[in-house]
Parts: structure tokens; C-alpha cells; sequence
């Protein structure tokens, strides 16, 4: 992951969205959510008001990316500009602190993939875009 | 208010057609539609038109082509739930008196391949290749068999029935027999979902016409059938598609008042395999994690106790968009009327359902009765 970090950090790989993820000075990944400011409802990605109490005062948060898996599938047929990259494993992971999250799983063989295994976020190269790698938030094996 | 009748249903094929376009096909099914009601244009007095990816004012194009000049017409985009949609609005046209008659087209062109440009473009969803409708139903389809222990082969089922079903339907666009073996060792799509658990791409128009029971004097009013109730609902905070689809489908009962006893045939999304197992337990056809056994023993084929997609439904009938819930509605009409020939379900149903859900969350619920 150091090599993708020096890579953003030297422009050879962009984020795959703005503010989807930040590294934190550890190294580590946080993925760019939203909190209420009122009922304290977190929410990946960010949003402009809030889904549950409809408050405009919600705020940047950053969330841990750890939890576990609520479900998943292999992609073997995806969108035309994904066909040179399929399959790919999608997981819907709930964090510890309740947020749902979409995005792919790595390093894991699709035989070991299990609903309820423990996994955590990293960065990885989804695909190459202007001669740039594209980098986006993704979960592997806790 | 006002009491809707179903007077007149049509359709044209489902399959591919390079040689027309929408505008042709979809005034076929309207111009079946009025015939079979046996009513004139001049009655009509407002026009739905249900399609997705058709252009602007497509459904003007369509009025354009059959005459209807100078009366309103409404294109409707609810997503894969668009045809039931247009017909639950063109309901409430005539229970709120503002028009006797109302014609609902539904239609659609669509390309090969899996459906792309859902949700915003640059999106983190989009960007990160997340939006492709089967691996939303792979999610469902996991859990499903996490929780429950649904099975591969009771998924598989629903593609084998409701092909067995579509061979009888002259209307569908594949009209052949699958084993369970043929469709679990096609092509994997989004696991476990198989090409075969995958309902297609399809070109396809349907029409139904509507009227204010105690205003229009129909030529034959015994082949009339009741819009009893709908409903459209979208999802709410932190639920899923499976709650929207049962909130739905119950504020539809209410308004029919009708409770899941009742039903009699159904008509439901099954876009993907898993989406009709779920279906069975959020119509209250069976209890909830109980969808996989419900077809394994037979309850939804089509001498069952609810037969479930007659038509062939998504899986053999195809899945033209806009079409999909009028579609459904027309199959649902003919067999009340014991019209559905060598798939008429034994039992001329007294109350059917249909049922469509769509992208982003959307559910629309239709009851009709006899």
C-alpha cells in the first residue's frame, strides 16, 4: 500500500473520487463519510443532508474501515468500461460503528469468502485511466 | 370515487425487432388494447406512457402515430416499476372524475448487454463499478442463502418454471424448455446468479384500457376486470428492497381490501431468480426465509395452488422496461377472462397480483379482481 500512497502522493495514481478516502498519518486508510450534527446518523459515501432526521448540519467524518461481511458476489459481466477487468468480488460490509459500505474485496480466494468474516479497508489500483492508475478504498481480509 | 375496470388489454411480441421502432410496436399493443375493449378513440381522455430510455416525450411520439391529438399524455420513469406506475396514476385520473377512459402504453427498445448508466455518472458507486442491477440481486441471493438456506437449485427452479410457463406464451421471447442442470452450469453473471437466473434485454410494448365503471358502457362488460387497489411505494431509511416490496404490496391489499389469502395468480418481478423467491415471502404468499421451499413443492407452478408468472414472466416473457408492468397486467386480465389458452391456470383466478421493483428502491403494486 506504501507504493500506492507515494504514487497519489507523485501524481502517477489519482483518487477514483474526490474525498472517498484519506490516509491518516499512520498510513493507514479512513474512508470520507458523513455525521449529522443533530442525530449523530453516519453515513459512506458523504451526503449533503442527512437521510434520517433530515438535518442540512451534517458534517465530514472519517471512518474506520473495519467490519465484517453482510453479503457479496463475484462479478463476472459488469458496465462495457469494466469488461477488461471482470470478475471482480463486490462485498457489502457493516462497519463496526453501524455504517454500511459497498466496495470490492481483494486478497481473498473466492472459496474463503465467507458472510460474517472479518475484513479491513486498503487502497488498490482499480484500473488505469490517462495513463494514471485509478486508486479507490477497498477491503481485504481482516 | 370513481370504481376502474380494466377494459381492454393488448401486446405486442416481446424479443428483437431492428426493423421497427418504438413508436411501431408500441402502437400495436395500444391499438389491441382499444379493439379489444371495443371502444373508440374519441373516448379517450388521457394517455400514460411508461418507458425509461425512449427520449424525450416519446410517449407524445406514440399518441402522434395513433391520432390522439390534443388530448394530455403523461410519460412516466419509475425504473423497472414504470408500468405499474402508469397505470396506478392513470387509475387515480379517473378516480379523481378528471377523464371516463385512460390509455396506458407500455413500451421499450433496449441494447444488448447488461444495463449500464444507473445512478449518477462519476459517482463513487459508478466510478467504483458497483452499479450492475445483478450484483444487487447477488447480494440478496447470498444473504438469502446465508440466512435461510436457500438453495441453488430452488433459484434455479424459478428460471426452469417460468420458461416452462413462456413456451406457452406466444408473446414471449423465449420460448424454450431449461433444465435445473441447464441453468445452473450457464454462464456465471454476478454468483450465484447464472446467465439463465438473468431475465433479458428486450424489445416489447403492452397496452391496458382503463374506465370509470359507471360512466362508460362497454360492448361486452363480463371481459372487464377490476383495478381493485395499487400501490407505489420507494424505500425508506436504512431498509431494503425486500421491505419497500411488502410495504407496497400491503398498502395495495388495503386499498383493494384484500389480504395474501386471497391471491389467486401472480405476476411478479423476477428480473433475477432470487428477486421471485423473495418476492413469494414479502407478497405474504408464504412466511419470510420460506421462498425457496415455497417452489420446490410446487405451490407457484402453473397448476399450483398460486401459480406465479404464467406468462413466463421476466425470465421467458422479457424485460422491456416500460413494458414489463403492463405486461404483466395484460397476462393477468386474460387469464381472469379464461383466455390464456394452453397456460391458462386451472382455476379462472378471482383476485390476481402484480408486482414490479425497480432501481434505487422503488416497488409498485397492482390488485385486481373479478
Amino acid at each position: 500500500m506504501s507504493e500506492i500512497v507515494q504514487d497519489l502522493r507523485d501524481g502517477r495514481a489519482i483518487p477514483v473520487v474526490p474525498n472517498a478516502f484519506e490516509i491518516v498519518a499512520d498510513g493507514s486508510v479512513r474512508l470520507g463519510g458523513s455525521e449529522c450534527q443533530k442525530c449523530q446518523w453516519r453515513t459512506f459515501p458523504r451526503v449533503k443532508r442527512c437521510l434520517r432526521c433530515h438535518s442540512g448540519d451534517v458534517g465530514d467524518v472519517l471512518l474506520i474501515p473495519q467490519g465484517i461481511v453482510d453479503s457479496f458476489t463475484v462479478v463476472h459481466q459488469g458496465p462495457a468500461e469494466w469488461t477488461g477487468v471482470v470478475p471482480y468480488v463486490l462485498v457489502r460490509v457493516l462497519l463496526d460503528d453501524g455504517v454500511l459500505v459497498v466496495s470490492h474485496l481483494r486478497e481473498c480466494l473466492v472459496s474463503d469468502i465467507r458472510i460474517g468474516m472479518g475484513v479491513r479497508g486498503a487502497l488498490a489500483v482499480l484500473f488505469e485511466e490517462g495513463g494514471r492508475s485509478v486508486v479507490g478504498p477497498v477491503f481485504v481480509p481482516a | 370515487m370513481a370504481n376502474v375496470l380494466v377494459a381492454g388489454v393488448g401486446m405486442h411480441p416481446t424479443g428483437r425487432f431492428p426493423d421497427k421502432s418504438y413508436r411501431d410496436i408500441a402502437a400495436v399493443a395500444a391499438v389491441a388494447a382499444v379493439e379489444d375493449a371495443g371502444l373508440s378513440w374519441e373516448q379517450i381522455g388521457v394517455m400514460f406512457a411508461s418507458h425509461t430510455r425512449q427520449g424525450i416525450s416519446a410517449g407524445q411520439q406514440v399518441a402522434h402515430d395513433l391520432g390522439l391529438a390534443g388530448i394530455p399524455v403523461v410519460n412516466v420513469e419509475n425504473a423497472c416499476a414504470s408500468g405499474t406506475t402508469a397505470i396506478h396514476e392513470a387509475a387515480t385520473w379517473i378516480e379523481a372524475g378528471r377523464v371516463d377512459v385512460a390509455l396506458v402504453v407500455g413500451f421499450e427498445k433496449m441494447p444488448k448487454g447488461v444495463i449500464s448508466g444507473l445512478g449518477e455518472a462519476g459517482s463513487y458507486e459508478d466510478r467504483m463499478g458497483l452499479n450492475v442491477m445483478p450484483s444487487l440481486y447477488g447480494f440478496m441471493a447470498q444473504k438469502h442463502m446465508h440466512r435461510y438456506g436457500t438453495t441453488a437449485r430452488q433459484m434455479a427452479l424459478v428460471s426452469v418454471k417460468n420458461h416452462q410457463n413462456g413456451v406457452l406464451n406466444p408473446y414471449a421471447q423465449y420460448r424454450k424448455v431449461v433444465t435445473v442442470e441447464e441453468v445452473l452450469h450457464s454462464r456465471m453473471v454476478a454468483d450465484p446468479l447464472t446467465l439463465l437466473q438473468c431475465c433479458p434485454t428486450s424489445d416489447g410494448a403492452a397496452a391496458v384500457l382503463l374506465i370509470n365503471e359507471s360512466t362508460v358502457s362497454l360492448p361486452n362488460p363480463r371481459r372487464a376486470v377490476w383495478w381493485a387497489g395499487s400501490a407505489v411505494g420507494t424505500m425508506c431509511f436504512d431498509s431494503d428492497e425486500s421491505e419497500v416490496s411488502r410495504r407496497t404490496a400491503y398498502a395495495a391489499y388495503e386499498a383493494a381490501a384484500i389480504g395474501p389469502e386471497d391471491i389467486e395468480l401472480v405476476e411478479c418481478h423476477d428480473a433475477f431468480t432470487i428477486g421471485e423467491i423473495l418476492h413469494y415471502e414479502e407478497l405474504g404468499l408464504c412466511p419470510e426465509g420460506e421462498g425457496g421451499r415455497f417452489i420446490e413443492e410446487g405451490h407457484t407452478w402453473l397448476n399450483g395452488k398460486v401459480p406465479v408468472n404464467p406468462s413466463g414472466g421476466l425470465q421467458s416473457r422479457g424485460h422491456p422496461l416500460g413494458m414489463t408492468g403492463v405486461a404483466q397486467v395484460y397476462e393477468a386480465v386474460v387469464q381472469m377472462r379464461g383466455e390464456a389458452g394452453d397456460r391458462q391456470v386451472p382455476h379462472w383466478p378471482k383476485t390476481a397480483v402484480t408486482h414490479t421493483q425497480g432501481y434505487a428502491g422503488v416497488s409498485a403494486v397492482g390488485v385486481l379482481h373479478r
